[in-house]
């Protein structure tokens, strides 16, 4: 199967859409499980993964909902494709950049998602735009009921749901929401929240999960606790934390639309010039320039486009994507050339 | 899950990657630690400064541990992997290993609770495999309830502690009755 075929639509996740999505540009909700009497996937003697594999197809070949997943099976694919997924947020950096047995399975809305020998056997998630914690969770909750009728999970009752990094057991649950806090990061009031999240027991991180940078001024805020907790606390402490964010957010908004409005409206519009002027374009500098229209139009100070349209620029720019749109492979220098002129056909006088 | 690499006490949750001359280091602290040094998301410290410190502070601390006092391994008899493969990579090996390496990894466990000795019942609470989770808000005020109380009691808190019980036991009357 050719991967290009597998993408009919925009993922969900990109419609910019749903509860919040002001500020709340996506939720994502994933279960861990493991199988019984098998090795996890991180210990260095592979033999039994493809056996997992197939076991694991297999209960998704029975399944009700297995036939509306695609099952994509990474091993021996072209690391641009591999990217390809991991920029679209189905797959993490770890299993694009693995070896050995993986795949990944997932529906054609790309909302749900389930990556197969990744750090565990079963990485089952979904992702939704906007602020949709119980709606996503319904989703994965729903295909682990699913599959454990099929399936023998490891789990004990002192720790629950193992894992291989012990920072998942329990539950097996990570929530993540992805913010953008464009005002809080102008006010210098971020760290402020940093800290209070750290308070929380939570984790920030950048646009790719774990060990990536904040690109854009759009940070992935996750629980860290797994164990001791039910997944319906988890699940409500998370809430109130995004919503107190969020609250945040808006207040620094508003107080920038008041106080600052000059300051604002001048950084939207030199991005809206960038964009539509540069000639080269780094992946970073892109998504910053993005962020700004992004704040623009949800602030009502730019009416220049959907932000539907917007966010599908935030991923047609990134590496992966650009070269296949361009339908070659391209150094980093031709990358910020293309880039450039993708991103000024989009949005300049041309593009309507 | 790495062990922090300044106090060596907690679960490093922040980690770090360097690449310089083509060399990879990574630096994993916990928020404690990184709290205490200062460090930020927005203005990471460069690597070698937390090395720095982390090595400072190991200098300064308790006195090195000897060669042959050092922890002795444990072996996963199922899957073959070391305690000291964890410390070194932070991922296990096998589900057994929680068992296997019960007594060093049942801390580092229980640390992100309140502190809950190994024997003192099940940490997990959620979903079983074959069980399907119905949200029910009195078991979850209850489970809150408990959680403060054993939190109270390790803290030596024992007029909340006793507060607690009393709104426990209130709660459970009414469930009861309901
Ligand atoms: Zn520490
Ligand atoms: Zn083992």
């Amino acid at each position: 199967m050719k991967i290009d075929d597998c993408f009919k639509n925009d993922g969900e996740w990109l419609k910019g859409a749903g509860p919040n999505s002001d500020i709340a540009v996506s939720t994502r909700v994933r279960l861990a499980r493991n199988l019984a009497n098998r090795r996890f996937p991180t210990h260095p003697d592979h033999s039994d993964r493809r056996e997992v594999l197939d076991e694991i197809k297999d209960a998704f070949d029975a399944i009700p909902a297995g036939s509306s997943f695609i099952w994509y099976e990474l091993d021996g694919q072209l690391p641009m494709d591999r990217r390809l997924l991991m920029e679209r947020h189905l797959i993490s950096r770890e299993l694009a950049e693995g070896s050995g047995p993986r795949a990944v399975a997932f529906d054609e809305t790309e909302s749900m998602s389930v990556m197969v020998n990744e750090e565990d056997h079963l990485r089952i998630q979904c992702l939704r735009s906007g602020l949709r914690l119980r709606e996503a969770f319904d989703c994965v909750n729903q295909l682990d009921d699913d599959l454990s009728e099929r399936l023998a999970f490891a789990f004990d009752p002192i720790y629950g749901y193992l894992t291989s990094c012990p920072t998942n057991v329990g539950t097996g649950l990570r929530v993540s929401v992805m913010l953008h806090l464009p005002a809080l990061v102008m006010t210098q009031h971020i760290e402020k929240v940093f800290r209070a999240v750290y308070e929380m027991r939570m984790t920030v991180r950048g646009f790719y999960g774990e060990g990536t940078e904040a690109y854009g001024e759009l940070y992935q805020i996750s629980n860290q606790i797994t164990c001791g907790r039910s997944e319906e606390d988890i699940l409500a402490d998370m809430e109130a934390t995004i919503q107190s964010i969020i609250h945040y957010e808006g207040k620094a908004r508003h107080e920038l639309a008041e106080k600052g409005r000059n300051r604002l409206e001048d950084r939207i519009w030199r991005s809206w010039g960038t964009l539509t002027n540069a000639r080269l374009m780094s992946s970073e500098e892109a998504m910053r320039h993005l962020s700004s229209l992004r704040l623009g139009h949800v602030m009502g100070m730019m009416d220049k486009f959907e932000l539907r349209d917007l966010q599908r620029l935030f991923l047609l720019s990134q590496p992966a994507h650009l070269q296949r749109m361009e339908g070659k492979e391209l150094d980093s220098d031709a990358r910020d050339l293309a880039r450039a002129e993708f991103l000024r056909n989009r949005l300049g006088p041309e593009a309507n | 899950m790495y062990i922090c690499q300044i106090c060596k006490k907690h679960p490093a949750t922040i980690h770090l990657t360097d690449i310089h001359n083509n060399v990879k280091k990574e630096v994993h602290i916990c928020e404690s630690c990184a709290a205490e040094k200062g460090f930020n998301m927005q203005t990471a410290a460069s690597l070698p400064q937390l090395l720095g410190m982390a090595a400072k502070k190991k200098d300064a601390g308790a006195p090195k541990p000897s060669r042959f006092a050092s922890d002795e391994d444990i072996l996963c008899p199922k899957c073959g992997s070391r305690w000291s493969d964890f410390k070194a990579k932070g991922r296990l090996g096998c589900p057994e290993d929680y068992t296997a390496f019960k007594e060093k990894l049942h801390p580092l466990i229980a640390c992100q609770l309140a502190v809950v000795p190994i024997g003192s019942g099940p940490l997990h609470v959620g979903k079983h495999p074959g069980k399907r989770i119905v949200i029910d808000s009195v078991a979850r005020e209850a489970r809150n309830l408990e959680l403060g109380l054993k939190r109270a009691v390790s803290e030596e808190r024992y007029e909340d502690a006793a507060r607690i019980k009393s709104e426990l036991d209130a709660l459970k009357t009414r469930s009861r009755e309901a």
